[in-house]
């Protein structure tokens, strides 16, 4: 198969996946407790009967179920129409895209930080098996076992409440606004605890990885005889073992960032930071169901092209990979 | 039983294994043996509020006048409770789905395949937060609601040991003997997998106590029943004031899921005695 047609493949059956991701979600909505016409259009369906007309003719709810399903997935696929959200009576796709740069602020920043601690700290604990090796090691396992909304509360008493260099919540002084450049250096150190968190968070996985990964790839043959003729071990390390490790941990980025447009839910929840995870979460609480579906299909669509991604750089370095399936 | 004492064994000289050992033996004690320790009613609100950690109340008591530390190990029971009852559903649902998978193989197997290819693409956090909104978060609830979240994980992983198992001869010949799939299944795949499933259901029994303190955390958990991501929950308002609220709970609960993380890590190397050099 020609890479061409592989690309188009994995597009196509990434598609269907988002479809029936979405209609999933629909059906779980619909089969919950409850009137759909107050989900949809929430509140303001019970007090206002013109907007519960237009909410029930623009949703289709007074057909059945699977007319109503195939009405939403024209709303949203082919009229990239999202719905409302009765809470803040404004478009959900609105709502979205304002919060989404604080959130990828947080999450790819944090994504990338854990990477590069990964990185670093793996080379190291190969390079120096024994003590350092078993220290890193646990220090992983343990913050692999820590809720990352403990661990953010944890930092905030540490950072926050004891050595008060770092703002406990928020995304700007709101007593003290600034401009220019004094509003960026703000959001940044208000970023700073949360950004710090969610690395903490990702980055028992890059290690495992990466290490787990060397030690293995340490053990084959091609090493030995660079052993045997003399290469220096930590030119070994860097040039040969760690480039073969690599591809997995960027693999494992490629992902991670998939999950970047609202996987820092609980920690913006945490820090009280205004972006798409604590939309959803406030909606979640509210019930506000559009606002919660939008959040739910934008990230679908985000991860499932990430993973087309992975799968197509994979492709492009291995033909091997385009034959499998 | 000689197996048995091998397992103990090897947990014994794993230095991770016998921590993990030690961890899950001490909280599931205090979860079983709750109602017989000294310790103040968990429900009581006599005591004054916001006290600090003292002899008579080793952890604090918080906004309420609860005793934190009551409430912390009555929390093991709803904590681990869950963590067990939504593990083994999505253990049995996942070695189900994956065994018939691998075992019948064609269109079944492609079916099952991509409905796991799908949910491990899912952003399983999320649905949990929806499922628990929509439908209400009750302790049964919640077990289900992460049990057919999380199936996917042990399914792949099944599927995969069928389809090995499945290729030894053994099990060849006993199909060219007449062997019927139900009885392959019985005699020689389902032991044969038995192994594998236990460890990662161990494994998941850490991920689900962290699922459901995320839950509680965000208001979605039982509100009848202290879980510990309740009480951090509880405690996240006054970290300014009175930082035993949520520390203490959250302590037990990152030596719980450590302690469950120990052991299944450890029992997958006794397995795989290639993952052991690592």
């Amino acid at each position: 198969m020609s890479f061409f047609a592989y690309t188009l493949k994995r597009i196509a059956y990434g598609t269907l996946v988002v479809v029936i991701i979405v209609a999933t979600n629909f059906v779980i909505v619909n089969l919950a407790p409850g009137d759909p016409a107050v989900a949809m259009g929430g509140e303001l369906v019970l007090s206002n009967p013109e907007y519960i007309k237009a909410v029930r003719e623009r949703w289709g709810l007074d057909k059945p179920l699977i007319y109503r399903l195939l009405h939403y997935l024209y709303n949203v696929f082919l009229r990239l129409d999202l719905g409302y959200s009765y809470r803040y009576l404004e478009p959900v796709s609105k709502l979205i895209i304002e919060r989404l740069p604080y959130t990828l602020l947080l999450t790819i920043t944090s994504s990338l930080l854990a990477f590069a601690l990964g990185l670093l700290t793996s080379v190291i604990s190969v390079r120096r098996l024994g003590k350092t090796d078993t220290a890193l090691t646990a220090s992983s396992l343990v913050l692999w076992s820590v809720p990352v909304f403990y661990l953010g509360i944890m930092l905030v008493w540490i950072f926050s409440v004891n050595l008060k260099l770092f703002p406990a919540a928020g995304l700007i002084d709101v007593r003290n606004p600034k401009t220019g450049i004094y509003y960026v250096l703000d959001v940044l150190h208000h970023a700073f605890l949360p950004v710090t968190t969610l690395a903490l968070a990702l980055y028992p996985a890059y290690y495992k990885l990466l290490r787990d990964t060397m030690v293995e790839v340490l053990s084959e043959d091609f090493v030995m005889t660079f052993r045997a003729v003399g290469l220096d071990e930590g030119r070994l390390v860097r040039r040969h073992v760690l480039r073969n490790a690599l591809i997995p941990a960027i693999t494992l980025l490629g992902l991670q960032l998939g999950y970047s447009v609202a996987g820092a839910a609980l920690i913006e929840n945490v820090f009280g930071w205004p972006g798409v995870g604590k939309l959803l979460l406030d909606a979640v609480y509210v019930r506000d169901y559009p606002v919660i579906m939008g959040v739910f299909l934008i990230t679908s669509i985000t991860v499932v092209a990430a993973n087309i991604v992975v799968d197509l750089v994979y492709a492009a370095l291995d033909p091997r990979v385009r034959v499998g399936r | 039983m000689s197996r048995v004492f091998e397992v103990l064994n090897h947990l014994v000289g794993d230095g991770y294994g016998i921590v993990g050992v030690v961890l899950v033996a001490l909280m599931v004690f205090l979860a079983v043996g709750a109602p017989l320790l000294p310790l103040p009613d968990p429900n009581s609100v006599d005591f004054p509020r916001f006290l600090p950690p003292s002899p008579e109340h080793p952890f604090g008591t918080d906004n309420l006048g609860s005793d934190v530390m009551s409430r912390t190990i009555w929390g093991a029971r709803v904590s681990i409770a869950i963590g067990l009852g939504a593990a083994l559903i999505s253990s049995l649902l996942g070695a189900l789905l994956g065994a018939v998978a691998g075992l019948l193989g064609g269109a079944v197997d492609a079916t099952i395949s991509r409905v796991i290819e799908i949910f491990l693409m899912l952003p399983t956090f999320f649905l949990a937060v929806l499922m628990a909104a929509l439908f209400g978060s009750s302790m049964a609830n919640l077990m289900v609601i992460i049990g057919i979240t999380t199936w996917p994980t042990t399914a792949r992983i099944v599927r995969g040991a069928t389809l090995s198992v499945k290729e030894r001869l053994f099990v060849e010949a006993s199909r060219a003997l007449g062997a019927s799939s139900l009885l392959l299944l019985r005699r020689h795949i389902l032991p044969n997998i038995m192994a594998p499933t236990i460890s990662y259901t161990i494994l998941q029994i850490g991920r689900a106590i962290l699922i459901e303190a995320g839950l509680s955390y965000l208001g979605l958990g039982d509100p009848n029943v202290p879980s510990w991501g309740r009480l951090i929950y509880r405690g996240q308002a006054y970290v300014f004031s009175a930082w035993w609220i949520a520390t203490f709970p959250g302590l037990f609960l990152v030596l719980t899921v450590l302690g469950f993380n120990l052991l299944g890590d450890s029992l997958l190397r006794y397995i795989n005695p290639k993952l052991r050099r690592l």
